[in-house]
């Protein structure tokens, strides 16, 4: 069988519903394939964010308010609908890992696109203002949202389950997103004072996207602290540490 | 009078404590208190441990396991160090030493034998695993579990653990080597493919492939010397990324606070990108072929000991108001190599070896 031959059996070793010969098949290609190990690996993470995110439901007010519509709402048939209201806790965690996949996808990709774009305006326009160059600071600050509101979520998720974590790794992850949001505020400060300064702008975009890779590092190892054996262990090493 | 007699007891209280402090800073590390011998402190802190956990117990575990040519060792511990290193011969050798403590002794001996290391073999493929005991709910347990192993030199080699240092030497293999707590030590590695942890120093030693490195912290320093790699990247939050005696056609090394030390030689159409927000970045070159240069910091300075062909541009002069270079932009000899340098608040320094 060839790489292509596996996905499915990929698809079905991550859902837990490939049989027993075909994990021990798809073992045995893993282990002397990189790019099916890196797929099985993507997905893996994919599943761990999903279940995390799985947990965060909406607040108890906005259940009753949607029950209400619904209840108010005619009986139709939900055919040719693109997309259906979710109904279990766990299609909203699929949901909630999707819109976040997406938006931090959206914030890796957006910085690159305008600082290539910054570089060639630079080269055709030398210093000189432009509505091109206006057209940028929107776009600039249009990624600065986007990065606020990836940080603010992922922020969110790591508060709120932080207490899976082992206290002394929780301290030292807390001191150095400290250390990432003083740079954040040095950035931003520079930035108030030279509004056109590309030092600044890098700056700025380098810390953001460096609190992001902390973060996901931090719900990432929460997620390991939750599976299985783990949890148990995760208050096993809090009582070692005392 | 009274006034002249005041003045001189401040100065030589003032003389008095210059004299101390350095005294004292050089005779005592911070962490242990003037006149105390760090071991007999050591052994306190042992003996206090012991009084409120109990005194450690201990089990070995020993077993060998025969492998073929392609064998692969996949390892999760939670709690201990684990070394890994290669061996003649075709089996998997795992010695492991299993410590429990706990305030009551026969809690502790039941603890321990529930402290289990499960190890499951397909093919070749060796999976090791420690079973933690559930806990009774009344507290005071610590327990780990320490690992050296000996594999076949080309045997593919997994590593995970929580809380301990993870050391790998001499393997062939793949190599992933990540903790979270503890440092990752590595040497004679040639296919390393990551060594990470979130807080603890990254050390990479003696590694030659055409390989691409990752090497990463949160909290710690990366420290990588004599090897010859294709690429490697470096990351740190708040500790320093160091790079001596490398041989490499690409590198990304980035730290947020801390400094950044590049000490080689450049490749011919190699890109080099280092960026530091407040350490300082310090690029020592040996025999450096040409590059073009791209340096810039917001609030630092920048010195190149190297003769820059500046590009025309409108800022290519790089100096503020003060006269401090902020900016450099340009060229060196055939400009075969690319190097971006940044840092926001620190200083950039680029020199000769």
């Amino acid at each position: 069988m060839n790489c292509f031959e596996y996905r499915d059996a990929i698809a079905e070793f991550i859902e837990g519903t490939l049989d027993a010969d075909g994990q021990r098949a798809l073992e045995r290609h893993v282990e002397s394939c990189a790019a099916c190990r890196a797929l099985v690996a993507d997905l893996k993470s994919i599943q761990a964010a999903a279940f995390t995110l799985d947990r965060h439901e909406p607040p108890t007010g906005v259940w009753e308010r949607v029950r209400d519509r619904v209840a108010a709402e005619p009986r139709s048939d939900t055919r040719g609908r693109v997309l259906v209201w979710p109904r279990s806790r766990a299609a909203w965690g699929i949901w909630a890992a999707a819109a976040a996949a997406l938006l931090i996808t959206t914030v890796t990709g957006v910085y690159p696109l305008i600082n290539e774009r910054r570089h060639r305006t630079d080269l055709a326009a030398g210093s000189q203002p432009s509505g091109d160059v206006a057209s940028i600071q929107a776009e600039f600050q249009a990624a600065e949202e986007h990065y606020d509101r990836a940080i603010q979520g992922l922020e969110q998720i790591a508060r709120s389950q932080s207490g899976d974590l082992d206290p002394q790794v929780a301290a030292v992850l807390q001191k150095n997103l400290q250390v990432i949001d003083q740079a954040i505020g040095e950035s931003r400060s520079a930035l108030k004072m030279q509004p056109s300064s590309t030092d600044a702008q890098d700056s700025l975009f380098d810390a953001m996207r460096t609190k992001v890779a902390v973060l996901q590092q931090t719900v990432e190892l929460i997620n390991e602290m939750r599976k299985g054996n783990q949890a148990e262990a995760g208050r096993l090493i809090k009582g070692l540490n005392q | 009078m009274h006034r002249f007699k005041l003045l001189l007891l401040i100065a030589l209280t003032a003389v008095t404590l210059t004299a101390a402090i350095p005294a004292r800073a050089a005779s005592a590390p911070a962490d242990h208190p003037r006149g105390v011998d760090p071991h007999a402190r050591a052994a306190w802190l042992e003996h206090y441990q012991d009084s409120r956990r109990g005194p450690e117990q201990t089990e070995r575990f020993t077993q060998s396991y025969k492998v073929g040519a392609d064998s692969a060792l996949d390892l999760q511990n939670l709690s201990g160090n684990v070394r890994v290193t290669a061996a003649r011969g075709n089996e998997i050798r795992i010695e492991a030493t299993k410590r429990v403590r706990h305030r009551e002794a026969d809690e502790a001996k039941r603890l321990l034998g529930e402290l289990r290391i499960d190890v499951s073999q397909v093919g070749n493929r060796l999976e090791v695993r420690t079973i933690y005991p559930r806990m009774s709910g009344r507290g005071g347990l610590s327990a780990s579990v320490d690992y050296v192993i000996s594999v076949p030199a080309n045997t593919a080699v997994a590593l995970k653990t929580i809380s301990g240092d993870v050391t790998v030497a001499d393997v062939h293999g793949e190599v992933r080597a990540e903790t979270t707590s503890g440092n990752v030590d590595v040497s004679a590695t040639p296919n390393l493919a990551s060594a990470k942890t979130i807080s603890g120093n990254v050390t990479a030693r003696s590694i030659s492939a055409p390989a691409t490195l990752t090497l990463g912290t949160v909290s710690g320093s990366v420290i990588a010397s004599a090897l010859k790699v294709r690429a490697i990247d470096a990351g740190t939050v708040s500790g320093n990324v160091q790079l001596t005696d490398v041989h490499v056609e690409r590198v990304d090394a980035k730290s947020v606070s801390g400094d950044i030390e590049f000490d080689a030689r450049l490749a011919q159409g190699g890109r080099y990108a280092f960026n530091s927000h407040s350490g300082n970045v310090r690029i020592v070159l040996s025999g450096a072929p040409g590059f073009e240069l791209d340096a810039s910091t917001f609030s630092g300075s920048i010195r190149s000991d190297f003769p820059v062909t500046m590009r025309s541009t409108a800022d290519s002069s790089g100096r503020d108001r003060r006269g401090l270079n902020r900016a450099i932009r340009g060229t060196y000899g055939d400009a075969s190599a690319i190097l971006s340098v940044r840092s926001f608040s620190g200083n950039v320094v680029i020199t000769k070896k």
